[in-house]
């Protein structure tokens, strides 16, 4: 397989945009990512973009012609990838493997979601339909509700406290509030967290990640065709592992605190590399829910099961930390526009990498990992990327 | 006597879909037979305040009916 390298990131900044089109935000993110890589639009070969629920909330399927058509790029293939959350990750993946692959050679990426112009119950049901309907929704359990199932598991096996839990979302916060392009930027406490609103026990609505708009996208490039398609020389970041896992889509009979996509998909993005956890310097893990991030870090191999909650406790998770993970602030705070979160993630991981974090920058940054997972670890995305020498 | 089941995991739903929010609060668990299959279902007889733990069971008093209830044991 060829190798393969981000060459270009661009995205919106995450937030509530009501009044804002699909199309007004993959024309900034996509615009942004090609004028970034330093390619021409005609050198681009084809474009998959991560969509969830644009068909039910914005009353529009093939979002791939949409932003092939806003971004002026005639007449290439192009297709959307639903995966729910991972819908993004699972879209770089596609691109990424189209290169490696040799049938492509330069390949634009991205994800787009808008979704806080609709009804709170609309939203809630069109979040729910990455459930198993007949088996979880007709029983009322909502999307927050599945992952309050895995977090009762959880701290009932390991004794995670609930104040425990709380710090989670505590540094999240932390971080978004360094971050220019965060939804959330607002310093949060422990008693914040544990005295909000209550949304499905034991989680409050400082659990569970924003109801996001906007868009990211990257450009990726065959490592040894760069010359031939950008004068970029610095910043290009190399993708050298790829991962993807899955697992059935209802919970019941499914282990409620370790998520098997998510082992799946690291261990393939880890053999490619050909590195372990140990080497990674900081990653953008999935955190749809304050226990999601805790479950997937030990996963992923940071920490050892049951480990993961107290870890974060003790600081290892920071930006200064043993193993830094969500210095964007993560879904829970920079934002979760679900189809593009996945090209969020790399959006972060490529400009720590490039040394442009600014505040948040971790310090010597060489190899960052992005973890995205769809559903309840139903399909999972893991990458991950090296600055290139 | 129906059928009793153990509780693998609960959680009370706070904010919901439009037709359950009716029901608020209201209780959905992953449960348990003696044979080890695990069903994700709606409990009813949930009120704030009641002590709940993973020893709590929940009763299907019909078993051909999809209906269970939280079990307290009167005898």
């Amino acid at each position: 397989m060829r190798k393969v390298s981000v060459i270009g990131i661009g995205e919106t900044k995450m937030g509530n945009y009501p009044e804002r089109s699909l199309k007004n935000l993959i024309k900034e993110a996509g615009n942004s990512a090609i004028a970034d890589s330093g390619i021409e639009k005609k050198d681009i070969q084809a474009l998959f973009i991560g969509n969830f629920n644009s068909s039910l909330l914005c009353s529009q399927s093939l979002v791939n012609g949409l932003a092939c058509e806003v971004l002026e790029l005639d007449n290439i293939p192009s297709m959307r990838i639903e995966a729910a959350c991972a819908s993004g990750g699972l879209a770089f993946r596609q691109a990424y493997l189209l290169i490696a692959l040799g049938l492509y050679d330069c390949v634009m990426v991205g994800g787009v979601e808008k979704m806080t112009h609709a009804p709170s119950a609309l939203v809630t049901e069109a979040i729910a339909s990455a459930e198993d309907y007949e088996l979880e929704v007709t029983k009322g359990l909502t999307f927050p509700g599945v992952f309050a199932l895995i977090a009762n598991r959880y701290m009932e096996d390991y004794g995670l406290s609930r104040r425990e839990l709380s710090y989670i979302p505590v540094q999240s916060h932390s971080n978004a509030y360094l971050n220019s392009d965060a939804q959330m930027k607002k310093l949060i406490d422990i008693d914040k967290v544990m005295n909000g609103m209550p949304v499905a026990d034991p989680f409050t609505i400082f659990d569970c990640s924003m109801v996001t708009d906007g868009s990211a996208f990257v450009i990726l490039c065959a490592k040894d065709k760069l010359n031939q398609f950008t004068s970029r020389n610095t910043g290009v970041v190399d993708v050298i592992g790829s991962g993807h896992g899955g697992s059935w889509l209802s919970i019941a009979n499914k282990n409620l605190t370790s998520f098997d996509g998510t082992k799946q998909a690291a261990k393939e993005a880890y053999q490619m590399a050909g590195v372990s956890a140990e080497v990674i310097d900081l990653a953008e893990v999935h955190d749809c829910f304050s226990i999601t991030q805790i479950i997937n870090t030990e996963d992923l191999g940071f920490f050892p099961p049951g480990k993961g909650g107290f870890a974060a406790n003790d600081g290892m998770t920071a930006i200064d930390g043993k193993i830094p993970v969500n210095t964007s602030g993560g879904l829970k705070a920079k934002g979760h526009p679900i189809g593009a979160t996945g090209i969020s993630q790399i959006f972060e991981i490529v400009t720590q990498l490039r040394g442009d974090a600014g505040k948040r920058q971790v310090k010597d940054a060489s190899i960052g990992l992005t973890h995205n997972l769809g559903g309840a670890a139903v399909t999972c995305a893991v990458h991950i990327f090296q600055r290139s020498e | 006597m129906g059928k009793l089941y153990s509780i693998h995991s609960y959680t009370i739903i706070r904010n919901t879909m439009k037709d359950f929010v009716k029901d608020i609060p209201y209780m959905v668990a992953i449960i348990t037979d003696n044979t080890g299959a695990r069903k994700t279902e709606y409990i009813h007889g949930y009120r704030d305040g009641m002590k709940l733990s993973f020893d709590t069971l929940v009763l299907q008093e019909d078993e051909t009916k999809e209906y269970y209830r939280l079990f307290v044991d009167e005898r």
